[in-house]
């Protein structure tokens, strides 16, 4: 995937920009090379749902450019400083035109983070808000953990509020629930979180 | 469609061809079924009619990305390169559609070769104007 971006100029963009609006034509296809974006839509509430984040070395909006009209199906935010590398479609069209094995890269990566969206709305449509926030840390730990002696340490910053806003929780059960959460050891810090690797799993296990 | 069939070709009297995959794909059952869509396009277009081509992905149970189906995936590109038809529409789930629209890029087609979630709204497309 890094190797079609190659050579293609970078833009930096602050946290909280918005890069696409839900709705949106997807004119450009994009790599971040650093930071977080994350990935969400607006309940019927107004209430806004964070479904997955993308990381350093994914491309987006890939999977809504693919599975669609070439119409953003979500918002697409900024959750820290971010650097990306940004393709036009047309362009990106003409790379994989006549490119069978680029193509199949491309449908193994589209499948990957799709089935990445899947997980993620089942955990939100299901379980307790207990297991909700622990199946949200694990994520976390995988897509931007840094691991060191049992722990996993976050490298996104995070509140109540966002933890809530990737649960479909109100920010008052979020805090609480996280606050349980540090007694028991499971977590510590305050904005980049650091996980006990062995209690987050028997929690997810159960 | 009949015990064990994997897919069915016919042509709808509402002015296109209709294909039904059905179940689990193998390499042959992809190969053979675009075979016949091609016999279909050539034999429209020799009577001077416009090549329309609806296909039903809904009732595959498995979409298999890995590369066993390959040769399968070569097979529909190649149907979709060819120019002997006027429009291509798929239906079926978020598999289906990422699979199809990839497909459609690399044969250069994304304007004749569309997917979409619903019968209906393939058919809105479809029998469209041109």
């Amino acid at each position: 995937m890094e190797e079609i971006f190659k050579r293609l100029p970078s833009r930096n963009l602050n946290k909280g920009q918005i890069l696409i609006y839900e709705g949106d034509t997807i004119d450009n296809i994009y790599l971040l090379i650093s930071g977080y974006v994350k990935v969400s839509t607006l309940h019927r509430s107004g209430a806004q749902r964070t479904i997955i984040i993308y990381a350093p070395g994914e491309a987006l909006p890939l999977v809504s450019y693919l599975s669609g009209q070439g119409i953003a199906r979500y918002f697409y935010e900024c959750m820290t400083d971010v650097e990306l590398k940004i393709m036009p479609q047309k362009a990106f069209q003409d790379k994989i035109h006549s490119n069978l094995e680029l193509g199949e890269e491309l449908i193994a990566y589209s499948y990957k983070m799709s089935n990445q969206f899947i997980e993620r709305i089942e955990t939100l449509s299901a379980q307790s808000a207990r297991q909700k926030i622990a199946a949200l840390l694990n994520y976390l730990a995988v897509k931007a953990g840094e691991k060191s002696g049992g722990k996993t340490r976050l490298k996104i910053p995070l509140t109540s509020q966002d933890i809530a806003d990737m649960c479909g929780l109100t920010r008052e059960t979020a805090s609480m629930q996280l606050q349980k959460m540090k007694q028991e050891g499971l977590v510590s810090g305050r904005r980049n979180l650091s996980i006990d690797n062995k209690k987050l799993a028997k929690i997810v296990d159960s | 469609m009949k015990n064990g069939q994997k897919y069915n070709v016919f042509y709808n009297p509402s002015g296109f061809v209709e294909l039904h995959y059905q179940g689990e794909q193998t390499p042959k059952s992809v190969i053979d079924s675009v075979n016949e869509l091609i016999d279909w396009s050539d034999k429209l277009s020799a009577e001077k009619k416009r090549v329309l081509i609806l296909i039903d992905v809904t009732d595959v149970s498995k979409i298999d990305i890995s590369g066993k189906m390959a040769a399968a995936r070569k097979e529909a590109v190649r149907v979709m390169t060819r120019d002997k038809y006027d429009r291509m529409a798929f239906y079926g789930n978020l598999a289906v559609q990422i699979l199809i629209n990839t497909l459609a890029l690399i044969a250069g087609k994304r304007q004749k070769v569309r997917v979409f979630p619903s019968r209906i709204e393939a058919l809105g497309w479809l029998k469209g104007e041109a």
